[in-house]
């Protein structure tokens, strides 16, 4: 047996490894929507507060704060088990957040706020889901950390707890008021 | 006697006959606009070339599905707002560019042609080739041994 056909058996098997690595490499690729908005800015919107309709709101009304936006929804039983949360960390760290309403009604979600707590500063209503899309939200609840220059500085998708906002989203908030 | 009877029933009536007409004033605004928008999604699905620009596109929440066949709600958001901007006379291309601004490629069902997605347009191609080049070798390799 020479060198040619030990390369000619070699080949081939090196082919099958080649190939059993990537499909090994796709078992563990990120399938999952990988967060864009990252450093980018807030998305221009005009919408109603959920709470006092005749109320418009519009990011001029937001400029030169810093703020959390959340993305919610009263049919997401993931964010009625989150919201809870979001009452205490309001309570604890008296934060501005902006809660959005994702394709819901006002009359779903204004008992909520009720018997569990409002920590919101404005409730604004995405009945249509355009501020959304425009956000590139890919299912509530998605949370947004927004800095002094209306910049995206953190996304994060899926709920919240009191660990990943004090870690995570309040250095960004305090950085971005001393600054 | 009978006419207590008539007056509860009407009564009766105009009581469901108030709280139906309450209730549709305090959900007349999302019906409204939401009637406003299946409206425009319907009346856009009827255009030509319509539905199979809808399958062009990922529902991202859930990445095995396209819009069109997809009922979760950002997919629903999705296909009202290309259903809006379709009637509004936009090119495909533009609002493919608003979507793709948005998500990135990854919204798109059929990844472009580039750089990073050659492997995956050619790999089948690759793989065929690959395999004809085995079995021609195979058959000739036999054919050389057959006695």
């Amino acid at each position: 047996m020479n060198v040619f056909t030990h390369s000619k058996r070699l080949i081939p098997a090196l082919l099958i490894v080649l190939f059993m690595a990537l499909l090994w490499k796709g078992l563990y690729a990120q399938k999952t929507y990988a967060p864009k908005h990252d450093d980018s800015h807030f998305p221009a919107f005009t919408l109603q507060d959920a709470r006092t309709p005749q109320k418009t709101i519009t990011l001029a009304d937001l400029k030169g704060k810093s703020y959390i936006a959340h993305v919610w929804a009263s049919w997401c039983s993931v964010c009625i088990k989150e919201h809870k949360q979001w009452v205490a960390i309001a309570n604890k760290w008296s934060v501005p957040v902006v809660g959005i309403i994702y394709r819901d009604n006002p009359n779903d979600v204004l008992p909520l706020l009720g018997k569990f707590g409002d920590p919101y500063l404005y409730l604004l209503n995405d009945f249509s889901g355009t501020l959304g899309l425009h956000l590139g939200i890919v299912g509530t609840p998605e949370t947004y950390v927004v800095d002094e220059e209306g910049k995206v500085q953190f996304h994060h998708l899926g709920p919240v707890n009191m660990d990943l906002f004090e870690s995570k989203m309040l250095p960004i908030l305090k950085n971005s008021r001393s600054s | 006697m009978q006419c207590f009877k008539s007056f509860f029933k009407r009564g009766r009536y105009y009581l469901r006959l108030s709280l139906g007409v309450g209730l549709i004033g305090i959900t007349s605004f999302n019906s409204c606009t939401q009637v406003l928008a299946d409206e425009i999604t319907q009346e856009a699905s009827s255009r030509p070339g319509y539905v199979e620009f809808l399958k062009e596109f990922r529902c991202v929440t859930c990445p095995n599905q396209n819009i069109m066949d997809s009922s979760a709600p950002v997919a629903q958001a999705m296909k009202e707002e290309i259903a809006r901007r379709w009637e509004q006379g936009e090119s495909p291309e533009t609002i493919r560019a608003f979507l793709l601004a948005q998500y990135g490629d990854y919204v798109l069902y059929r990844p472009a042609l580039k750089g990073q997605t050659y492997l995956l347009w050619l790999g089948p191609f690759l793989m065929l080739c690959a395999g004809f080049a085995i079995w021609f070798k195979m058959s000739r390799t036999l054919r050389g041994t057959r006695p």
